[in-house]
């Protein structure tokens, strides 16, 4: 190789590596991916974790796969509806929060929420529809088969086992499930965890700053 | 000899000793609501405060309702990452003391809804205690429009 190619192999190696890095400064300058807004009463994740690879249905009997969370703002939560305490209490908190929304329905920004029964057996999507439109008539409910469910909670980290259980045809039988929200980006991938008590006020806020950092795209 | 107005005096104290002696004179229950479910649910919630007016621990041991199948007295708790629902047997409420049942602790969950229920009505439930007592109350149903927070349950 004559020592001309060499060197210019090398000028253009720097250049292009230069050019890289200061692509990659700029790109992270730009955008807030990978920092995370202070102040929040929020777990916000310091790398978005991209939902994969499960399939449930929505209480209209529609595929709910990772393509429903794209496209919008959405905020997850775990439970059944047999349940007295913590799940209307939180559905509470929730419509509390749709209430207070700078945006409408179909506007930039306008979040969904999905409640997502972990209870297939009791909860079948006709009646989780008029449980959860009773909150309100935007939320969607969600359910499925337990491995398919098993495979957005593992990769959530939301937990739920069932006690004193005896057979499928039991029908009082308690759920134990983890209460955290889940906020999931525009793009599908888990931007941010709320443990409870969940205060709907606080929470509205910490959405709107989670919102405004990241950006409705 | 007893005149017919000392007779009547001595029933009237009679009676009025028998009345505080008996149901609801220690125990007082304020504040009792359910907030009203979606229509299609099964279970609901009984939130209250249970005064124990008198000078001994009393246990609250069961309770009932005409419009749920059953009632139970339950806590909710975190317990390693998951919110359980303990059932509690009985609910201790000590002398001058009082127990409060909100939302996100301890709770009555209301199991088997018999008939729809709705904002505005009442759902009565007795209560039984381990004194023999019994108390009838009744839980307003509402709508509770406020954002709640979720309070961990006192003992105190």
């Amino acid at each position: 190789m004559p020592t001309k190619n060499i060197i210019s192999f090398v000028v253009i190696g720097a250049i292009s590596l230069s050019l890289g890095l200061w692509l990659s400064q700029t790109v992270r300058t730009n955008n807030n991916d990978t920092q995370i807004p202070k102040n929040l009463d929020a777990t916000v994740l310091p790398k978005a974790r991209p939902l994969l690879g499960f399939n449930l249905i929505d209480h209209s009997n529609q595929e709910f796969t990772p393509v429903q969370l794209k496209g919008h703002w959405s905020f997850l939560f775990f439970g059944f509806t047999n349940c007295p305490d913590v799940c209307p209490t939180t559905l509470k908190a929730m419509q509390a929060i749709w209430k207070t929304l700078p945006t409408k329905k179909g506007e930039q920004g306008h979040p969904k929420l999905f409640f997502i029964s972990v209870d297939p057996d009791r909860d079948k999507t006709k009646m989780l529809k008029q449980y959860v439109q009773y909150f309100n008539p935007e939320f969607i409910g969600v359910t499925g088969k337990l491995d398919e469910l098993d495979k957005l909670t593992r990769q959530i980290g939301i937990l739920y086992g069932y006690d004193e259980k005896e057979d499928s045809n039991d029908q009082e039988y308690i759920v134990n499930h983890s209460a955290q929200v889940i906020l999931v980006d525009p793009k599908g991938r888990m931007r941010a965890v709320i443990s409870p008590p969940h205060i709907s006020k606080v929470m509205a806020a910490n959405f709107q700053t989670i919102r405004t950092f990241y950006g409705d795209e | 000899m007893f005149s017919v107005r000392n007779i009547s005096a001595t029933l009237f104290i009679c009676l009025f000793l028998i009345g505080t002696a008996n149901a609801g004179s220690s125990i007082k229950v304020e504040n009792a609501w359910s907030p009203e479910a979606p229509p299609v649910a099964k279970v609901m919630a009984g939130y209250m405060k249970i005064n124990n007016l008198s000078q001994k621990d009393i246990k609250l041991t069961s309770a009932q309702s005409a419009l749920f199948k059953r009632v139970e007295i339950h806590l909710t708790k975190m317990d390693k990452g998951m919110m359980k629902m303990i059932k509690q047997d009985n609910l201790n409420i000590k002398a001058k003391s009082f127990i409060e049942l909100s939302p996100g602790g301890l709770h009555m969950m209301l199991i088997g809804k018999l008939k729809p229920v709705k904002a505005g009505s009442t759902i009565p439930v007795t209560l039984k205690f381990d004194s023999g007592e019994k108390l009838e109350i009744k839980l307003s149903v509402k709508i509770d429009e406020q954002p709640q927070q979720m309070n961990h349950h006192h003992h105190h």
